[in-house]
C-alpha cells in the first residue's frame, strides 16, 4: 500500500516539475548557508565545547539529513492535518480498513524534500571518509539505528502536538508548534547546560536526531543509549498513538 | 436479519456561540456561551439486508451525523448501534472492508491524479484480489459508461463524471452496507437519473444494504420503498413512503382552470379551500379530503371553469408542510 502512495506521489510530482527544481533549489542553499556559517565561526574559535569544524559539520548534516527525510515521510503529511479535522475531510480516512495514524501520518511523500536529504547524506559521506575513518565494527550500523530511533521519536512527539487541533478548532500553523522545540536539535546537546541536556536526552529525548548518533563517531558507540533509543523510541510511539484513539473521541467532524 | 441496527441513539455537541463584529470576537476571547446542540435524540432504527432506505429531512436534522455515527467516524454521546454485527466506532478493519460511505460533497479521489490511479489505491487498501478487482471494475465501469474517462487526471472531469468515479471507487471491494449521503448534488437532471439507476442496479445485483440521504425527492421516489424522516434530530416517520400520505395528508390538490381573469376576494365564499398557488386563470388550492366533492360542485357551479383536476398532495408538499409546523389538518 505505502509503494501505491509514493508512486502517486511520483506521478504527481512529475506533473509540476518546476515545483520540484524551485524547492530543491531553496532547500540546498539553505543547507549551504547552515554550514558555512559554522566554517566563518571556526574561522574565530577552534572549539565549540568539545566539537571541532569537522564534528560540527558532521552534527549539522545528519541534522540536515534527518531534517529532509523527516520533511519526506512526515512533515508534509503534518502540514494537512489541521485541514483534514477541520474541513471534515478526515472522514473518509477513517473509513478505511487501515491505521487512520498510519494514513494521516504517511499518505503523501514529498520528493522535493528527498532531494536535500540525498544531497546531505553525500555530504556525511565524504566528512566520515574525509575526518572520521577508519571506524570501530558496527559504528556505521548503530549510528543509522539511533537515526532511526530518532526519527520515531521525533514523529511521535511532534504528532502528539498536532492532536490539539481535535479540541482547539482550526489552528493554521499548528505544524509548527514543536518546531521551535525541535530546532534546538541542530546544536550539539551537551553544550547546553546541566538542565536541558539530560531533559533533550531523557525526558524529551531530541539528543537522537543528530548528537547521539554523531557520539559514535565522536566518542565511540555507547550501547545504553542503544538500548535506551529502542525504548524511548517504542514508548513514544505507543503514546502518540493512544493519544491518537483518544483525540478521534472528540472528533466532531464538519457540515456536509 | 437486522443488518444495521440503532437504540436509543444520542449524538450531542458543544457549540459555542458568538455576537457578531469585532466586539463580539474580543468578548469570545475572554468568555464564551457554550450550549448543547441535540444532533441525534434518541433515535431507534432497523434495516434488514438487502433494503434501500431513504433518510430524508431538513438541513440540519441529524441525517448526515446519524450516518457518520454508523460509519464510526463520530463516537456516540449515548445509545447502542450495531452494523453488520460490529460496533462501527471500534473501527475494526473486518468492518471496515464491508462497507462504504460516499458523500456528494466530498471526495476521496486524488485531484491530480486518473482515477483509475485512485481504484488502483484502493485494491490495496482493501486487499481486493486482482481478478475481483478487474472483474468488479469492468461491471461498475460498463454500468455508469466511465471507460473513456478514468484514465483522464480528477481535476479535468465534470462534477458528474467525478460523481460516478467516486462511486467506483468506494464499491470496488463490493460493501454489503453502502451509505450515500446525497449523491446527486448539484447533478443535472439526466445524470441523477442515471446515478439513480445505477444505485438500483447495484442494489439488485449485490443485495447491498444501502441507506440514502438526499434532498432530491425524485431520489427518494424511484429508489426506497421506505423511508426514514427525521427532523431536529429526532425520527417522526419511519415506514413505506405511501403511508406517509395517508398518515399526513387528509387533504387534495384542486387545480382550476378558468376562462377569465380572476381575483383572490373572488374566491372569499370559499372558506374551506386554501389557496396555494394564485394565477388570475389559473389557481391550485389544497382541501380537505371528506369536502372536496363540495368545493369541486360549488367551483363548477359558481366560477367559468375550464377545467379542473383533482391530485393527491406531491410528497415533496406534504413533507414540506411537516417540516414548517404546519398543521395538516
Amino acid at each position: 500500500m505505502y509503494r501505491s502512495f509514493v508512486g502517486n506521489c511520483l506521478i504527481r510530482e512529475m506533473e509540476f516539475r518546476w515545483h520540484f527544481i524551485l524547492y530543491s533549489l531553496i532547500n540546498l542553499i539553505w543547507m549551504v548557508l547552515a554550514l558555512v556559517t559554522f566554517v566563518f565561526i571556526y574561522g574565530h574559535v577552534s572549539l565549540i565545547g568539545s566539537w571541532t569544524l569537522p564534528q560540527m559539520l558532521l552534527l549539522t548534516a545528519t541534522f540536515y539529513f534527518f531534517d529532509r527525510v523527516f520533511d519526506t515521510l512526515f512533515e508534509i503529511n503534518f502540514s494537512r492535518l489541521n485541514h483534514l479535522v477541520n474541513q471534515g475531510d478526515l472522514d473518509l480516512v477513517l473509513t478505511k480498513p487501515v491505521s487512520g495514524q498510519f494514513l494521516v501520518s504517511l499518505r503523501y511523500f514529498s520528493f522535493a524534500s528527498l532531494f536535500g536529504a540525498i544531497s546531505m547524506l553525500g555530504l556525511i559521506i565524504w566528512l566520515i571518509a574525509r575526518y572520521f575513518w577508519p571506524l570501530a565494527p558496527g559504528e556505521l550500523l548503530i549510528y543509522a539505528l539511533l537515526l532511526c530511533f530518532g526519527l520515531v521519536i521525533i514523529y511521535s512527539w511532534w504528532f502528539s502536538t498536532l492532536l490539539l487541533v481535535f479540541w482547539l478548532g482550526n489552528i493554521d500553523n499548528i505544524n509548527q508548534l514543536f518546531r521551535p522545540i525541535y530546532e534546538v536539535v541542530r546544536i550539539p546537546i551537551d553544550i547546553t547546560g546541566p538542565i536541558l541536556k539530560p531533559l533533550l536526552t531523557f525526558v524529551i529525548p531530541l539528543a537522537f536526531v543528530a548528537t547521539v548518533p554523531v557520539q559514535v563517531f565522536t566518542r565511540g558507540a555507547n550501547y545504553y543509549m542503544l538500548l535506551y533509543g529502542l525504548v524511548a523510541a517504542a514508548a513514544s510511539l505507543w503514546l502518540s498513538h493512544r493519544l491518537w484513539r483518544f483525540a478521534l473521541r472528540h472528533y466532531t467532524s464538519a457540515s456536509s | 436479519m437486522a443488518v444495521i441496527e440503532v437504540a436509543n441513539l444520542k449524538k450531542y455537541y458543544q457549540v459555542w456561540q458568538k455576537e457578531p463584529g469585532l466586539t463580539g470576537s474580543i468578548k469570545s476571547l475572554f468568555k464564551r456561551k457554550y450550549e448543547d446542540v441535540k444532533a441525534v435524540d434518541d433515535v431507534s432504527f432497523s434495516i434488514g439486508e438487502g433494503e434501500l432506505v431513504g433518510f430524508i429531512g431538513p438541513n440540519g436534522a441529524g441525517k448526515t451525523t446519524t450516518l457518520k455515527v454508523l460509519s464510526g467516524l463520530l463516537y456516540p454521546t449515548a445509545g447502542q448501534v450495531s452494523v453488520l454485527g460490529y460496533t462501527p466506532f471500534d473501527r475494526k478493519p473486518q468492518f471496515q472492508k464491508q462497507f462504504s460511505l460516499v458523500m456528494g460533497q466530498k471526495n476521496q479521489l486524488w485531484w491530480d491524479l486518473p482515477a483509475l490511479d485512485s481504484f488502483l489505491l484502493n485494491k490495496e487498501i482493501y486487499e481486493v484480489p486482482q481478478a475481483q478487482f478487474d472483474q468488479t471494475l469492468d461491471d461498475l465501469v460498463s454500468m455508469l459508461d466511465l471507460k473513456k474517462v478514468i484514465k483522464i487526471q480528477v481535476r479535468k472531469l465534470s462534477l458528474g463524471q467525478r460523481m460516478k468515479c467516486e462511486l467506483v471507487a468506494a464499491l470496488l471491494h463490493q460493501p454489503k452496507v453502502l451509505f450515500l449521503d446525497e449523491p446527486t448534488i448539484g447533478l443535472d437532471v439526466v445524470m441523477q437519473q442515471k446515478i439513480r439507476e445505477f444505485i438500483r442496479g447495484y442494489n439488485q445485483k449485490y443485495q447491498a444494504t444501502i441507506i440514502l440521504t438526499s434532498h432530491y425527492m425524485d431520489d427518494v421516489k424511484e429508489l426506497c420503498d421506505r423511508v426514514i424522516i427525521i427532523d431536529k434530530g429526532k425520527i417522526f416517520f419511519d415506514g413505506k413512503l405511501d403511508e406517509i400520505i395517508k398518515k399526513y395528508a387528509d387533504r387534495k390538490t384542486l387545480e382550476v382552470v378558468f376562462d377569465r381573469p380572476m381575483s383572490k376576494k373572488d374566491f372569499s365564499g370559499i372558506r374551506a379551500a386554501k389557496i396555494k398557488t394564485f394565477m388570475p386563470t389559473r389557481t391550485v388550492f389544497t382541501v380537505k379530503r371528506a369536502k372536496v366533492n363540495a368545493i369541486a360542485a360549488e367551483l363548477l357551479k359558481s366560477f367559468p371553469v375550464v377545467d379542473l383536476n383533482i391530485t393527491e398532495s406531491s410528497i415533496e408538499d406534504i413533507i414540506r408542510e411537516v417540516f414548517t409546523g404546519r398543521d395538516l389538518s
